[in-house]
């Protein structure tokens, strides 16, 4: 059928058989999963107090009220600050009374932003308190950790209890190692170096959090596309849920196939940290840095 | 067309009452029956796998996490796929360069004379409905893809019914005006490599 010729009455039939040929018949086998271990991770709100019973397609206010209902805001926060500007002393004691904010549950029902410089934590085994700079949000959370990155997709953060490792991170699809991993750092360590499909440097000592670990860079050597799904993952925790399974956005190949991973013992508890791509130069290893540096363990 | 929900009626409901109640298991067979229709939608609305998935996340955890104060069982799925529009509007107003580097990839792939024969409707379509707008992208996938009458529609993209009338019109126009201008360059380029 050709574009000009095509009846404007059969458009519609014509549009619905090529939109579901067009669109992937099957979500990729693990989405479920990513999901199931985010929702197990989040709490339901409570129920909605019966005052606010009302439809939620309910019509919304009128212009004109919402202006008039927007001015008297405005008038209200006016007349505090002004209050508060004048009386400095009382700002001040206000300010020097509070040591500075608390950590604060990073949400785990969306990726927005997140905001620079407060400290959040993830509610995850191992608590990790961290701040970023500004343009960074969260990719994902799971059992296992959590995973930050920039908005531009460019470089990210991420950490996780990690009880094994694939076989053979490109066909992961073959499983993890059996038998699995020893509980050491240095199990996980000899284990990340002999990787294949990945050129491992040599380990070096490194502080993260103010605890030593052990770091090690590694280069991806396969081509993506060649592996299972598309993915690259390599770390596997115990949930038996994909650590490392979130592509583009979440993986080591799509930041040039670079990573950094810190190996380290938080309270007995094995933690990988991973960095993309390796620090070199510039304002997006500033940033990967001044994460690191924030980070601290509980 | 529905989110393709397990069951009859009534045990979906009883799912969505469960699951309200914080039943994660029964959270999880409505996600495991309506997984793969969402992102097809995400996926036609957003044009990348990835996207398409972070929206699905974001749209089913959100579900998961605002169930208990869901009004009416019966509007599971309108609330759903709401949801999802939602989130694939947050993600495309975040990446919307993304299709001009596709297009680039496009037009600098070599093509074979054999290929040409491959390049039929659907990857035109494919082309064409990437250069639409999001909105657009939104109303047809919900339109042609999901089969939902306008008023549904206008409920997923919380719109008047008359706007989404308006960019139904100006989507299908759009989109026959892009596949008769890929016309236009097509039969050159078939001419010249063959």
């Amino acid at each position: 059928m050709n574009g000009p010729d095509r009846d404007l009455k059969h458009e519609s039939t014509w549009l619905a058989d090529l939109l579901a040929e067009e669109a992937p018949r099957h979500a990729r086998t693990g989405l479920l999963d990513d999901v199931l271990a985010r929702t197990k991770t989040t709490s339901q709100v409570g129920p909605r107090p019966w005052w606010r019973g009302v439809a939620w397609d309910r019509p919304r206010p009128s212009r004109v009220l919402q202006i008039a209902l927007a001015g008297i805001l405005v008038v209200v926060i006016g007349s505090g600050l002004a209050l508060f500007g004048s009386r400095p002393a009382e700002r001040g004691s206000l300010v020097g009374a509070s040591p500075g904010p608390s950590p604060r549950l990073a949400p785990a029902d969306a990726w927005p932003p997140l905001e620079p410089g407060v400290p959040y934590y993830f509610d995850t085994p191992v608590r990790v308190t961290f701040s970023v700079p500004a343009g960074w949000t969260y990719s994902f959370t799971n059992p296992a950790g959590s995973f930050v990155r920039n908005e531009q997709h460019t470089a990210g953060v991420g950490w996780f209890v990690t009880k094994n490792l694939y076989r053979d991170p490109c066909h992961w699809l073959n499983g993890p190692l059996d038998p699995p991993l020893g509980p050491g750092v240095d199990d996980l360590v000899n284990a990340l170096l002999k990787l294949p499909g990945f050129v491992v440097g040599d380990p070096v000592p490194a502080i993260v959090g103010g605890l030593p670990a052990t770091s090690l860079n590694l280069m991806q050597t396969v081509s993506t596309s060649d592996c299972d799904e598309g993915l690259v993952p390599y770390g596997r925790e115990v949930a038996q849920v994909k650590v490392w399974s979130e592509t583009p956005n979440g993986g080591v190949e799509s930041f040039g196939g670079t990573s950094t991973v810190r190996v380290l013992s938080v309270g007995g508890t094995r933690l990988m940290v991973i960095s993309s791509p390796i620090l070199d130069t510039g304002s997006t290893a500033s940033e990967v840095e001044a994460i690191l540096d924030s980070m601290s363990f509980e | 067309m529905t989110t393709g929900l397990p069951g009859d009626g009534v045990e979906r409901s009883r799912l969505v009452e469960m699951a309200m109640r914080g039943d994660h298991d029964a959270f999880g067979r409505l996600a495991a029956a309506s997984i793969d229709r969402l992102h097809g939608v995400a996926w036609l609305i957003l044009r990348d796998r990835h996207d398409a998935e972070d929206a699905v996340q974001d749209a089913l955890v959100r579900a998961w996490r605002e169930l208990p104060r869901l009004r009416g069982i019966d509007r599971f799925d309108a609330w759903l796929r709401r949801l999802l529009v939602n989130a694939c509007h947050d993600i495309g107003r975040r990446h919307r360069r993304h299709a001009a580097m596709r297009l680039v990839e496009l037009a600098v792939e070599p093509v074979a004379v054999d290929s040409w024969r491959a390049i039929d409707e659907r990857e035109r379509l494919g082309r064409a409905f990437e250069r639409l707008p999001i909105d657009q992208r939104t109303v047809l996938a919900l339109t042609h893809y999901l089969g939902l009458t306008g008023p549904e529609v206008a409920a997923a993209v919380g719109a008047p019914l008359a706007t989404v009338k308006s960019r139904l019109r100006y989507a299908s126009a759009a989109l026959r005006a892009a596949l008769d201008a890929d016309d236009r360059v097509v039969e050159p380029l078939r001419g010249r490599v063959s």
